[in-house]
């Protein structure tokens, strides 16, 4: 194990922001701690950087505790949202300044410098400002400043936030291919469950300064441990008060086992998908189908169809 | 003392807002690359506020020029000990001594406009906006 968090709490005042949070990051992996806002998801990135001091509870870092270690002696690299980028120094002088800090022979650091730049593709930007970067080539910059240092754990927190929704793909798949090549033990924070999805090999739900779940992309949308996990990290509907995927929804024209009928108030067509408002009894409920099912069973709005859910889904918690 | 005491608020004025927008996020950043605490002021807090730092000093400079009542009532104006031009240009003054105070006057005048064209140079975009 890379990262080892045993019981941490972290108070600001009165508010709680981790409540008993123990989690444990495989070396080599590189995992998500998803969650909406205020989850505590950022503040347990910086307790593992050690940015912030944990009131209870420990962190250990490649099998030394880290709890009382200053974030200057973790070996740790650090993504903020908003880059941090040092205005005053250009792109090289950026990515060099934690082996100054560390006083490496001169030759050694240009010759790291330059083989960072290649690696986040900002060679030919080498001697510009930050300022004169866009937001994605501030936040590579940033990337390769912290990989200077070879940390034994790289930390990103909401490392695309605050970029605009192209630019954020573009570097997801990009973050996915740079860690296949480097391999360092990588922790990331997002309240983006798709980023999530895509990029983690393992996710950390996190809400209310407590873990919820943690597991492989697919056993969390498979087998959510609660309705909280079911409805952060994908579509969800009710049927017979029971929480369901939509696209777990099956129509049909006649009656089948199990089936209820239900009145079709809307189809929307979204491209590929399409989606049908239907009415159940009292309840509304959404399904989500292909284009193809629905030509074929000929669903129109004001047609009653019949209704079941089709993979065997876990009761609802209480 | 006297001087410092009223036109050290003028330096905090210029650099606090400076500092408050910078946030603290690449002090941070340079804590996590390895940067003790005097590392990191030196190498990224003092570069990041010099314009501000400077321009804050020049227009306590200019400040502690004019200034009369507060070096006046503390340092007891002991000629050629603690006495400031200010209080030289008074003093001569009521020696009906005019051509040295009038002298001395327009120094301060020159040194202050200089001053002034000083801070003009230095003075942060933040603030010349």
């Amino acid at each position: 194990m890379s990262i080892i968090v045993r019981d941490v709490g972290k108070s600001f005042g009165d508010f709680a922001a981790l409540t008993d949070v123990s989690v444990e990051i495989p070396t080599g992996s590189l995992t998500a701690l998803l969650g909406p806002s205020g989850g505590g998801k950022s503040t347990l990135l910086r307790v593992i950087a050690g940015l912030e001091s944990p009131d209870t509870g420990g962190v250990e870092i490649e099998g030394r505790d880290a709890t009382r270690l200053p974030a200057q002696d973790r070996g740790v690299g650090f993504v903020f949202q908003h880059y941090a980028a040092f205005k005053h120094l250009t792109v090289q002088r950026n990515v060099a300044f934690g082996l100054e800090i560390r006083k490496r022979p001169k030759a050694e650091i240009k010759e790291k410098v330059r083989e960072l730049l290649e690696l986040v593709h900002l060679e030919q930007f080498a001697h510009r400002y930050p300022a004169q970067l866009s937001g994605g080539q501030r936040q590579r910059m940033a990337l390769a400043r912290a990989l200077a240092v070879e940390p034994q754990v790289l930390l990103l927190d909401e490392p695309f936030g605050a970029l605009d929704a192209q630019v954020r793909k573009e570097l997801r798949a990009w973050l996915r291919r740079l860690h296949d090549q480097v391999h360092v033990t990588t922790v990331f924070v997002t309240h983006d469950q798709e980023e999530a999805m895509e990029v983690a090999d393992s996710i950390v739900v996190m809400a209310q300064g407590k873990v919820e779940q943690v597991g492989s992309p697919d056993e969390l949308y498979d087998a959510p441990a609660n309705d909280f996990v079911m409805s952060f990290l994908g579509p969800v509907t009710k049927l017979d008060g029971q929480l369901v995927r939509p696209h777990d929804i099956e129509l049909f024209t006649e009656t089948r086992p199990d089936t209820t009928p239900a009145l079709v108030d809307r189809v929307t067509r979204l491209g590929f998908e399409v989606r049908v408002d239907l009415t159940v009894g009292e309840e509304e409920v959404w399904a989500q189908v292909t284009r193809g099912t629905l030509d074929q069973l000929g669903i129109e709005e004001g047609r009653t169809v019949h209704v079941r859910r089709a993979a065997p889904v876990r009761a609802a918690a209480v | 003392m006297a001087t410092i005491f009223v036109s050290i608020p003028l330096v905090v004025r210029a650099v606090a807002p400076v500092l408050e927008e910078i946030g603290d996020d690449q002090e941070q950043a340079a804590r996590t690359l390895g940067a003790g605490p005097v590392q990191t002021f030196r190498r990224i807090t003092l570069p990041s506020i010099r314009g501000a730092l400077a321009y804050g000093v020049v227009l306590a400079a200019a400040r502690s020029l004019g200034e009369y009542g507060a070096v006046a009532v503390v340092s007891g104006r002991l000629v050629g000990r603690t006495q400031t031009v200010t209080l030289l240009v008074q003093e001569r003054y009521l020696n009906f001594d005019q051509e040295t105070a009038y002298a001395c006057a327009l120094l301060l005048v020159v040194t202050a406009v200089l001053a002034l064209g000083v801070s003009r140079l230095l003075a942060p975009k933040e603030i010349k906006r």
